[in-house]
């Protein structure tokens, strides 16, 4: 009894602590923390970029409890189950029996790491974190509608347990799936390495996971071949990868967003590219990417920003600075030399044309990295930058 | 061994080694090669002569002498004398007002800003903001925010204003060395067509705009290059046709009060030189061919026949030099949260958009700020007060401490402290802060 008392304790204060740290109140390095407890997107992104940053670790003690305890991380930690099994236990329809449900959480959890392996991190978006944390970048500013609603994954995981309690932890969630398949795979392990008779559950476990994996590697290889997305054509944050790995790595758990300093990064809403739908877009209306900062690859649970240094950031390409020159101050005689002294990389050089009378302000493109503070000072809106073509 | 469990072992030993091939993510900064440091550029032959020793005839031993005639200086001299000191004032033109009327800088700028109730209104009063009004009065300025004078009629108020206040201008003369006892400066040498002349003074102000005046004191200051300019002006703006066949809009300035006249800003070349007089001659020189060009391709474009070259600015546009090392360094920061000072001596606004924390603040968000009296203030130097472009301020500042508008808010400052310092008689480093206040909204300025 005591012991259970203290349990739900920690599962309260677990899921708290979620709820605050996802909040955009504090826009700091800790935005959607939880995100990094979450194995699924941990595998998911160290088997597609096959490197991992130092923060990876913090979700190696899931996997390690999950051998021993199968899905202590559900019943203590996990924010979403609690605020799920908070909303069943108000539903007044009897509970519909989902017992003859197939097991889709292990399901999603192999073959979304089965083609992270071979490239594409298929369900990596469904991880409940990520959606939990992604949820709550609605409350950071002025966003579109059509984006509150695609943040809405959390309320719907509500609703849906609202109406069928567990089905989502027991049956769908492939973080828990994959708690499930390490537990498992510590059984095939043991009975494998020690010749040790442990009676597997079914006999045919082996195979499905098989069958799974397979499965899982093929999709990874042939689906971005046969759907090549369009090159979307949008500024993405600082060291971010390319944009076919960009729009299937990506979580879309909105920490980048919560944690900009200057609250330029906006989730993508942009019907004619589907693929890119909710992932990090960078717009120049009330700020520019610092030149100090790194917070929003700090935050990137899944790699898609990839950490880099601030000093780095000079050789980080987000797009380029174009000028339209017929409403420019200088180049009419006015004065003004906000875009050059605003410019941290000396990418704008006012250049004299035929005469020193007709000052041109030039951009270098070899230095432009498109960190947005000549458009964004630009007293006539003169310049805007235009994303990069990444190879 | 089952099939099983050789694939198995073959998928976990697999699965293994992928994860184990993984390395540290980061990018990490490359070192760059710094490039050389640029020799600084040695204009003399390197030799050197002794000046021979002589004695001085001291012209004048008054109470405040206020060097450079420009807006700040101008506003000094009248509030200093306005406070009962006798002021002389030291100008090497022939007109006061400095880039505002021989510069050609017509547009007074900043004069409104944004206060904590988040209403734009009008923030520079006082001696700038009398002689703003005096100018409307004439009907030789346009807009009411920033407003933009004539040059001709802004010499004339200003020459007004001192007359009025009982200044006494020398003109055509240049401040040429300080006098000084230890740290504490008595004085200047002048120099003028009646040659080397002494002026002894209790109070010194250096409105100079570069700072000359506590550079010879031997202060401490940080030099600035910028771009240099030469303002022009083009008459018979009225008389453009443009419905002459091969009419083309062409680059012809801005208006000014009078109809007819257009002035023409040059940005010019960029991170120039402006305490080296070969250089200064040099730009002169090229800029005068430059303007005489451009006036000419403009006259031959049709529908533009009858413009004309009106004058170049009689001084070139200097937009930075020397920043005082003083006892307050004002701050960007300061000047966008609306920082207050005990020892406020006068608020300037904004006129063009800022980043601040990498946020946009455009013109019509920009704060209302406040100048401390300590940012006039130069560390060592005792009786001397810095107003004008070269007062206290950090670089990212600079934009607004160099324009027309802060200068006069400054020079009416400084111009107060000296004058209540005479009446106190104290120093100006121990001016009593109330009083000063209290003078200065006396002379109509507003403190917040």
């Amino acid at each position: 009894m005591k012991n259970v008392f203290r349990f739900s304790n920690l599962r309260l204060f677990s899921a708290l602590l979620a709820l605050i740290l996802a909040l955009p109140v504090s826009r700091n390095g800790l935005a959607g923390f939880y995100s990094w407890l979450s194995p699924f997107i941990m595998l998911n992104s160290v088997l597609v970029l096959k490197s991992f940053v130092w923060l990876n670790i913090v979700s190696v003690p899931v996997i390690i409890i999950a051998v021993f305890r199968k899905r202590w991380f559900c019943h203590n930690l996990c924010p979403v189950g609690y605020y799920c099994d908070l909303v069943s236990g108000q539903g007044t329809r009897s509970p519909l029996s989902h017992r003859r449900l197939p097991d889709i959480s292990r399901l999603l959890a192999v073959i979304s790491l089965a083609a992270a392996a071979a490239g594409l991190p298929i369900f990596i978006i469904s991880d409940p974190l990520a959606i939990f944390n992604g949820f709550f970048s609605v409350f950071s500013g002025d966003l579109k509608l059509a984006a509150i609603v695609s943040l809405a994954g959390f309320p719907l995981l509500l609703l849906i347990s609202f109406f069928f309690p567990g089905i989502w932890c027991t049956k769908l969630c492939p973080l828990g799936g994959l708690q499930l398949v390490i537990s498992d795979l510590n059984h095939q392990v043991k009975r494998i390495f020690t010749n040790r008779a442990v009676e597997p559950k079914s006999n045919d476990s082996g195979r499905r996971y098989f069958i799974m994996t397979g499965a899982g590697i093929v999709a990874g290889s042939v689906i971005p071949r046969i759907l090549k997305p369009p090159a979307c054509n949008v500024i993405r944050p600082p060291a971010s990868v390319e944009a076919s790995l960009f729009n299937s790595l990506c979580c879309r758990c909105g920490s980048c967003s919560k944690a900009c300093p200057t609250g330029i990064i906006t989730p993508q809403t942009d019907f004619t590219s589907p693929f890119s739908w909710m992932t990090p877009e960078i717009s120049f209306k009330s700020g520019y990417c610092l030149e100090t900062c790194s917070r929003c690859s700090q935050v990137c649970p899944s790699g898609a920003i990839t950490l880099f240094d601030v000093r780095a950031k000079n050789r980080l390409f987000m797009g380029t600075a174009e000028a339209d020159l017929e409403n420019c101050l200088v180049v009419n005689n006015r004065e003004c030399v906000r875009c050059v002294e605003s410019c941290k990389y000396d990418a704008i050089k006012f250049v004299s044309g035929h005469s020193v009378l007709n000052v041109i302000p030039v951009v270098l493109n070899q230095k432009c990295v498109g960190c947005g503070a000549c458009e964004v000072v630009c007293p006539k809106s003169c310049i805007v930058i235009k994303p990069v073509a990444r190879s | 061994m089952k099939r099983r469990d050789f694939v198995s072992k073959v998928l976990i030993t697999g699965s293994a080694l992928t994860i184990g091939i993984g390395c540290k993510r980061k990018i990490e900064p490359v070192s760059e090669i710094k490039e050389a440091a640029q020799l600084s550029l040695n204009t003399g032959s390197g030799k050197t002569i002794k000046e021979p020793e002589k004695q001085i005839p001291v012209m004048v031993e008054t109470d405040v002498l206020v060097i450079g005639g420009g807006p700040a200086g101008t506003a000094a001299a009248i509030a200093a004398s306005r406070t009962g000191a006798e002021t002389y004032l030291v100008e090497r033109y022939n007109h006061l007002g400095g880039l505002w009327t021989g510069g050609l800088v017509l547009p007074l700028l900043s004069t409104h800003a944004v206060d904590k109730q988040k209403r734009r209104k009008q923030v520079i009063f006082g001696i700038g903001g009398e002689m703003s009004k005096r100018l409307v009065d004439l009907g030789m300025s346009i807009n009411e925010v920033n407003p933009v004078v004539d040059p001709e009629a802004a010499k004339y108020v200003l020459e007004e204003m001192v007359r009025e206040s009982g200044v006494k201008v020398l003109y055509h003369t240049w401040g040429a060395n300080v006098i000084m006892d230890g740290n504490v400066i008595k004085g200047l040498f002048i120099e003028s067509k009646s040659g080397r002349q002494a002026i002894l003074a209790k109070v010194v102000i250096d409105c100079t705009g570069d700072g000359d005046i506590f550079h010879l004191a031997g202060d401490r200051y940080d030099v600035m290059n910028y771009a240099i300019g030469l303002v022009h002006r083009l008459g018979n703006i009225d008389r453009i046709d443009k419905n002459r066949a091969g009419y083309v809009k062409m680059n012809i300035g801005t208006a000014t009060p009078i109809p007819s006249v257009n002035w023409v800003n040059m940005w010019g070349k960029e991170n120039q030189n402006a305490l080296d007089v070969v250089n200064l001659s040099e730009l002169q020189s090229e800029y005068r061919k430059e303007i005489w060009e451009s006036v000419q391709k403009i006259r031959k474009t049709p529908g533009y026949e009858e413009v004309f070259l009106l004058d170049t600015a009689s001084q070139l546009g200097v937009r930075m030099s020397r920043i005082l090392d003083g006892e307050y360094r004002l701050t960007l920061e300061d000047t966008m949260t609306y920082k207050s000072f005990k020892d406020v001596i006068g608020i300037s606004g904004a006129w063009t958009t800022m980043l601040y924390k990498g946020k946009k603040v455009p013109v019509s968000e920009r704060p209302l700020w406040q100048i401390p009296y300590r940012s006039l203030l130069p560390k060592k130097t005792e009786n001397l007060l810095v107003a004008g472009r070269c007062f206290c301020f950090e670089k990212e500042l600079v934009e607004d401490t160099r324009i027309i508008g802060t200068c006069l808010v400054t020079g009416h400052g400084a111009g107060a402290a000296a004058g209540l310092a005479i009446k106190e008689r104290e120093t100006v480093r121990d001016v009593n802060i109330g009083k000063l206040k209290e003078t200065l909204k006396q002379q109509g300025a507003w403190l917040g």
